[in-house]
């Protein structure tokens, strides 16, 4: 075990102890993450270098002045380098745009360019352009933006700007450009000197100094605070340079006379003053977490804490400083470091004299580890040995070393076998986090995160980033090893490289396709038709088609393919699909689209399209019906709509019209063969014409009138010969017009009528009808008189429809007939009760005596 | 166990008072008046008032809205159907050329179709709307009766052909499956019903974290039946017996209220609710015959509980009077209804049950074909109710293999009720409810039409393939009705008790059951059986299938192999695409009843012969 020597000696020797190095001194530590790959090329002294937090990317500009600011004056055009955070150049972009006053990250690691006219250009990661968000900063187009900060607001990445005017105007997101134009400082005779955003809670503010005054200045207004300087040189020296720590809550203040103000960002609480002695103004002031300020000159690091004390780190080339929420990293010529507060857990375990159990549960583990009898000794010195296990667990999360790492975490396993409760969850956890981050922060990837950083960023984002990257097989990797749901993890990475895929303009269209579906196949969360939408916009047709038939959710893949321009097959699926909606979307897309015939030809391969599209024109269109019909040669149909058209059209005016309509219907149906309908037709030609003359002739309304009508209205009115004339010129059976003849007869009361066509030689309805139709017209006793020449197996259910319930009873008595009788009863028991039980009696009479002719006699 | 059809509701509630939010404050509901009784099933008008609904206002009735109260926020719900859609349009239109200032919401039932939109567009309105869609849940009508409540389904599917209820149908279906738990056993029949199923997977793939969440292994609703209309149109063209069934067919019941008219109470009309109604939920299921027996005996009953008050003291009395006189006074009062009712149905001067029903009997026992022809001749000379007519003829044609003696029979509807009538009987003919006989009748003709026949079936012939090419027949795949009709017919074994209502078949007076009914017995046997896994049972019920001459391609039958044989609670979900009958859900509870199954009857609407033959003649 060789590395386990090197852990004999102290862990300790990077670190660095601010202030009095008594109990509570606090220690600070540097360590190196990458030596960066642009050694040879890269000078940080000519360039302006912004790097993006979270260990995001790193973009520099070359700047002769050191100043960030490029104008067109310059001939040569500027070119944008974007590197890895270890400094590999991932992309290049040739600057060609206006005056370029701030470059920054946003938090989904875009490139953000602020132009002196307020417009931001957003690049990704790979250099390619993904927009310029308009932003209109002032009034008037001479007011131009002097300055600029980026700044990580609470609901995304937000840009201020000091314009030449003096006036402040924030955009608290770039993504919706919404500018807000914040109030006027006071004395604006004065220059401001320097000034920061505070972005704390949802709300926005702007800390900005005039010389020595200080303003909080907001959308409403702008307020004077009074940081208290103590010293006189603080007090009256104009203040240059000023920090807001990332999480808005403190700020830092330097003047012109290098005294250092710290406090919160309100204003309401002074940490401390410190007197830093050099006067000259430095180049980058920045909070390291929420603990500490770092002031950079060219070659010199100042770190002062919230007490007042500091320390200095000499590097050996110039730097840059990115902050982060728990460090700060320094990026130099050579190497990529980050100076971080020696967190508590690690200081517990590794600091020097540390009696804290997870410092003895460390020894001990290293002892056993060699075998000695002392690990048994310091085992037993631990009191606590769960909060042992805990801080050898945190503190590896705190390690970038895997080998330090491992030996705490068996330190943890080792604790761990002293306990008889222990929830696994946040060793496992830790490993689990650990894998991650040393995974990300390989050279070839370099994402260097610390732990803390990896729980506030979490790991879909980190997801997202390494997929940004294009570190698919990574992220997947990630995603499987946490098992993340397929929807979040695998399916959507794989989306992601799909939609990649389809921009490699190099690979042959049909080989992509194959490739890609050769991928996907096995997932089924995978949306084809988003891929196919991409491949689209990429100009990529061919694949675009390809891909858009994998998909199999029709109600997006259908619109797609009309999109594509692949209309058969849309109109197959959505067919196929039996959504009428789809169908619907892709009729009228197609119609408007392609000339009609070719249209027609085309739907009428689909059957069911077709009947919708006729439906369709049948509320639309109704006069291009008959065409589709004609073409069809649906001669049945086209009749159908003649008749609808000859019954439709009401007035009379249009008389001739609808003649003519059913001339053409019956046309019709001798076309199809349907000769019956064809006389249907014919007939009522003729009827229509009678109905005419009559109609002239009585001025009565006769039209439309059915045959039936037509002959009940002549015989109301008497036209006995009329009425027969018709019953022969359409045949109209006896049996029909002697019903019709009753039926008015007995609607018009005229029942001595009705008895005479009762005394007739031949009754073809029977005399069934003739109670009937006394019944229907309230005459019960004119029915009475029928009732006796109704066919006898009929007689006692006509009784019983006339209501003459007693005799009804009588009748079937006598016939001996028990369900007849039964028959009566159920029919008068809601009406006669004491009937109802009279008939009971009978039947049981019937079933015990049977009656004879006398009996009745006697009844009576 | 039955499951809780109230969480159904509460969903199409909750979804009602989202849509409405479409405009929010104070506003003018305009509604499509088709609309309104699906609505009032949902929801009452305190919880539209709740949504901020101030007036509400017929589409068909009022004219373009005005602004009421300074209440300048119209909403309109409409069905999604081009005519609605366009009166709308006309109204905004008319709207915007007077200035009115108002603004519009239009919520399309039951999804918001695309051409919807398009007609919006091409109307230069769609900027002054906000579209939306509300799309309700099957609706409980009873505790196991649940409707879609489209009207006009039969129409669209087999006279139109259009396919646009089946997205929303689905939907529905696959709704019940988030909410009460995938179904485990499928049977369908029929080719809207395989579409249907079709469909589920895309949904599957749209809402696939929906149906995980409810991902369990015991599903409340285990077992669906679905069923197309077109299997069997016999049985609404028969009357049913049950007596809710008749009391439908004769005054009409619509969601829960049945509409009796002045007949009955010898007063106004009212509207009777069924929900209110004791005595009905005892009598409903009975058969016809059997109601008035149970009503005397009740009765009889009430009036021995009235009697029983006399020996009473006074302290007696007085609870007597305070609490059991309100219930029999109340119970009395339903009685006298249902007398009235029953005797109003006896005596009824339009329609004569007990004619009509010998009559129909006599057509599914293919006999007395002469008295049929008669009465139907008789009837159209008496101009009597049209339907009916209708119904009968098509009940002929479906149970006798085409209406005989068609030709006169035309003839003398069109006479009597007049030429518009053609395209009545062409739509009947388009949906297949009415075509001619094919038989051979025994004379020369038919003689003839053999020897044509024998010609072409033989394999050599040209003619063959040609008229199989030809013929309309080999286009749709071919049911035959009376292939079901035998199929379903009462074994003999079996006494079909009308008082007891022991067998599916009793509300046809024993002679068959309806074919979702007998299809339903046959797949919850099977369920039971002991022994059964799923590649058995679902041979069983393929054989099953085979028995009723269905073409293959229509059925589908699929168990999965894991799961329980069927379920907690023996639940099993019956759905007829197209409208279930009255009779059939009658038909349906006897057949749970029998097998200890709770079956929850389902359809795209409540529908009956009336309904559907309506349906061929207004549109």
């Amino acid at each position: 075990m060789s590395f386990l020597t090197e852990f004999d000696r102290p862990l300790t020797t990077d670190w660095i102890s601010i202030g009095d190095g008594d109990e509570t001194s606090e220690f600070y530590r540097k360590i190196e993450l990458y030596d960066m790959e642009w050694t040879s090329q890269i000078d940080i002294e000519n360039y302006a270098v912004v790097g993006a937090s979270y260990g995001g990317p790193i973009a520099i500009i070359k700047d002769d002045k050191k100043f960030l600011r490029v104008t067109p004056q310059i001939p040569v055009k500027p070119i944008i380098s974007i590197f890895t955070a270890a400094g590999r150049l991932i992309s290049s972009v040739k600057w060609d745009s206006g005056v370029l006053i701030r470059m920054g990250w946003s938090s989904s690691e875009d490139l953000l360019c602020v132009q002196e006219d307020g417009n931001i250009l957003v690049y990704n990661l790979f250099g390619a352009s993904k927009e310029t968000v308009q932003c209109l900063i002032g009034s008037e187009s001479k007011e131009k933006a002097f300055e600029a900060e980026i700044f990580p607001s609470n609901n995304g990445t937000g840009v201020a700007y000091l314009t030449t005017k003096g006036n402040f105007v924030v955009v608290n997101n770039y993504r919706n450009a919404r500018a807000t134009k914040f109030a006027q400082v006071p004395f604006s005779d004065i220059k401001i000197t320097s000034w920061t955003v505070v972005a704390a809670n949802r709300l926005t503010h702007i800390v900005a100094a005039r010389e020595t005054s200080v303003y909080r200045v907001d959308a409403t207004q702008a307020e004077q605070v009074f940081p208290e300087f103590v010293s006189v040189a603080g007090m009256n020296s104009a203040i240059t340079f000023m920090a807001a720590s990332l999480n808005g809550v403190h700020i830092a203040l330097l003047t012109e006379s290098g005294i250092l103000w710290m406090g919160s960002s309100d204003f309401g609480k002074k940490y401390c003053e410190h007197t830093l002695g050099l006067r000259t103004k430095p180049k980058q002031m920045v909070w390291c977490g929420s603990k500490a300020v770092v002031i950079s000159w060219d070659t010199t690091l100042v770190l002062v804490n919230l007490a007042g004390e500091s320390i200095s780190f000499t590097m050996d080339s110039q730097f840059a400083l990115i902050p982060e929420i728990d460090c700060v990293r320094v990026v130099g010529n050579t190497t990529h470091e980050i100076i971080q507060k020696v967190p508590r857990e690690t200081n517990s375990v590794f600091g020097i004299g540390s009696v804290e159990p997870g410092s003895v549960l460390f020894l001990a583990s290293n002892e056993y580890a060699k075998g000695s009898h002392k690990a048994d000794e310091y085992i037993r010195t631990i009191n606590n040995m769960n909060k042992a296990v805990e801080e050898c667990i945190s503190a590896a999360g705190h390690e970038f070393y895997p080998p330090t790492q491992k030996l705490l975490l068996k330190a943890a396993q080792f604790g761990k076998c002293f306990l008889t409760k222990y929830n696994p969850e946040g060793f496992v956890h830790m490993c689990q986090m650990l894998r991650i981050l040393n995974a990300v922060k390989d050279y070839k990837i370099a994402i260097p995160l610390t732990y803390i950083q990896l729980e506030k960023l979490t790991i879909p984002v980190l997801i997202d980033r390494l997929v940004m990257r294009r570190q698919y097989s990574l992220a997947i990797k990630i995603a499987e090893f946490l098992k993340l749901r397929e929807s979040q993890g695998r399916s959507r990475i794989l989306a992601h490289w799909a939609c990649y895929k389809v921009g490699q303009t190099h690979i042959e269209e049909g080989k992509l396709a194959d490739e890609i579906y050769e991928k996907l196949k096995s997932d089924t969360n995978i949306s084809y038709s988003e891929i196919a939408n991409k491949a689209f916009e990429a100009g990529r047709k061919k694949l675009a088609l390809k891909l858009a038939r994998f998909e199999v959710r029709r109600s997006i893949q259908v619109p797609l393919l009309l999109q594509l321009g692949d209309k058969d097959t849309a109109l197959h699926n959505a067919v196929e699909s039996g959504d009428a909606n789809l169908i619907y979307e892709v009729l009228l897309n197609l119609r408007d689209s392609m000339p009609l015939g070719q249209f027609q030809m085309l739907i009428r391969k689909q059957p069911m399209a077709q009947k919708l599209y006729i439906k369709y024109c049948k509320i639309f269109k109704p006069e291009s019906v008959r065409d589709i019909y004609d073409q069809e040669d649906d001669f049945e149909a086209q009749a159908a709509l003649f008749i609808k058209e000859s019954y439709s059209s009401q007035s009379e005016s249009k008389f001739g019209a609808r003649l003519s309509s059913l001339i053409s219907a019956q046309e019709m149906y001798k076309k199809s063969k349907n000769e019956f309908m064809a006389s249907v037709c014919e007939e009522q030609v003729r009827l229509l014409k009678y109905q005419q003359t009559l109609q002239q002739q009585y001025g009565k309304d006769f039209i439309d009138l059915s045959l039936r009508d037509t002959i009940k209205e002549l015989l109301s009115m008497k036209e006995l010969k009329l009425a027969e004339k018709l019953r022969s010129e359409f045949k109209v059976s006896e049996k029909m017009f002697w019903s019709i003849r009753l039926q008015t007869l007995g609607e018009h009361h005229e029942w001595s009528e009705v008895e005479k066509m009762s005394k007739a030689k031949k009754v073809p309805g029977g005399f069934e009808e003739f109670v009937e139709v006394c019944l229907q017209y309230s005459n019960r006793a004119e029915a009475h008189k029928y009732l006796s020449r109704v066919k006898e197996d009929l007689q006692v259910k006509y009784y019983v429809m006339a209501r003459y319930f007693e005799e009804a009873a009588d009748i079937a008595y006598e016939r001996k007939n028990e369900n007849e009788l039964l028959f009566v009863r159920s029919s008068c028991i809601t009406s006669d009760r004491s009937l109802a039980e009279k008939i009971e009696g009978m039947v049981t009479q019937l079933r015990t005596a049977p009656p004879d002719r006398g009996n009745r006699s006697s009844r009576k | 166990m039955p499951p809780d059809i109230g969480l159904i509701r509460g969903v199409s509630r909750e979804n009602l008072s989202r849509a409405l939010r479409l405009k929010r404050g104070k506003k003018i509901l305009i509604i499509d008046s088709k609309l309104t009784a699906t609505l009032d099933l949902i929801a009452n008008f305190r919880f539209l008032q709740d949504h901020g609904v101030e007036k509400v206002f017929q589409l068909e009735k009022c004219g373009p809205p005005q602004p009421i109260d300074s209440i300048n926020q119209c909403l309109y719900l409409i069905r999604s159907d081009l005519m609605s859609a366009r009166l709308v349009c006309d109204q905004i239109n008319s709207n915007l050329n007077r200035n009115v200032q108002m603004t519009y919401g239009v919520i399309v039932v039951p999804r918001l179709l695309h051409v919807i939109s398009t007609l919006f567009e091409s109307e230069g309105i769609y900027e002054h709307v906000t579209l939306g869609q509300y799309a309700y849940e099957l609706i409980p009508i009873e505790d196991h009766v649940l409707s879609l409540e489209f009207d006009d389904i039969v129409a669209q599917l087999w006279l139109h052909k259009d396919t646009s209820y089946l997205a929303p149908i689905s939907k529905a279906l696959f709704n019940i499956r988030g909410i009460y738990g995938d179904f485990s056993h499928v049977v369908a029949v029929g080719h809207y019903s395989q579409n249907i199923l079709r469909m589920q997977v895309e949904y599957e793939r749209i809402y696939t974290n929906n149906l995980k969440a409810h991902n369990r292994q015991e599903s409340d609703i285990p077992t669906l039946i679905i069923v197309d209309r077109d299997i069997d149109f016999v049985t609404p063209m028969m009357i049913p017996l049950s007596y809710e069934a008749v009391l439908d067919e004769i005054f009409g019941i619509k969601g829960r209220i049945i509409m009796l008219g002045s007949e009955v109470t010898g007063k106004e009309p009212v509207k009777h609710n069924i929900p209110n109604d004791k005595v009905f939920e005892k009598v409903r299921n009975l058969h016809f015959s059997q109601v008035v027996s149970y009503l005397i005996a009740q009765e009889k009953e009430t009036r021995r509980l009235q009697d029983g008050s006399a020996g009473l003291n006074l302290q007696q009395m007085k609870k007597f009077v305070s609490t059991d006189l309100q219930k029999i006074q109340a119970l009395k009062k339903m009685l006298v209804l249902h007398f009235g009712a029953f005797d109003a149905i006896l005596h009824h001067k339009k329609v004569n049950l007990k004619k009509l029903v010998d009559l129909q009997d006599n057509i599914i026992d293919n006999v007395d074909n002469k008295e049929t022809i008669n009465y139907l001749e008789d009837a159209m000379a008496r101009s009597f109710d049209a339907t009916r007519i209708l119904r009968l003829f098509c009940l002929s044609s479906l149970a006798q293999d085409g209406l005989r003696d068609s030709k006169n029979l035309k003839t003398q509807f069109i006479q009597s009720y007049g030429y518009k009538h053609l395209i009545t009987l062409h739509n009947l003919e388009k949906m297949g409810l009415l075509y001619n006989f094919k038989g051979l009748e025994v004379n020369a003709k038919g003689m003839a039409q053999v020897v044509t026949k024998v010609a072409s079936a033989s394999p050599f012939s040209s003619s063959a393939t040609a008229t199989a090419v030809g013929s309309p027949s080999s286009k749709t795949v071919h049911i035959s009705p009376q292939a079901i009709l035998k199929k379903s017919a009462t074994p003999s074994n079996i006494m079909v008790d009308l008082v007891t209502a022991n067998h599916s078949s009793y509300i046809f007076n024993g002679k068959f059951s309806p074919f979702v009914a007998k299809l339903t017995e046959e797949v919850l046997s099977v369920l039971v059986a002991p022994k059964m896994n799923s590649a058995l049972a679902e041979r069983k019920i393929d054989d099953h299938l085979k028995g009723y001459h269905i073409p293959e391609k229509l059925t589908s039958v699929k168990f999965k192999a894991t799961s329980e044989a069927y379920g907690r609670g023996r639940n099993a979900l019956v759905f007829v695409v197209g409208g279930i009958t009255r009779g059939e859900v009658a038909a349906l509870q006897t057949i749970g009843r029998n097998i200890g199954f709770n079956i929850i009857c389902a359809g795209t609407d409540i529908t009956n012969g009336t309904k559907i033959i309506n349906l061929a003649t207004t549109s």
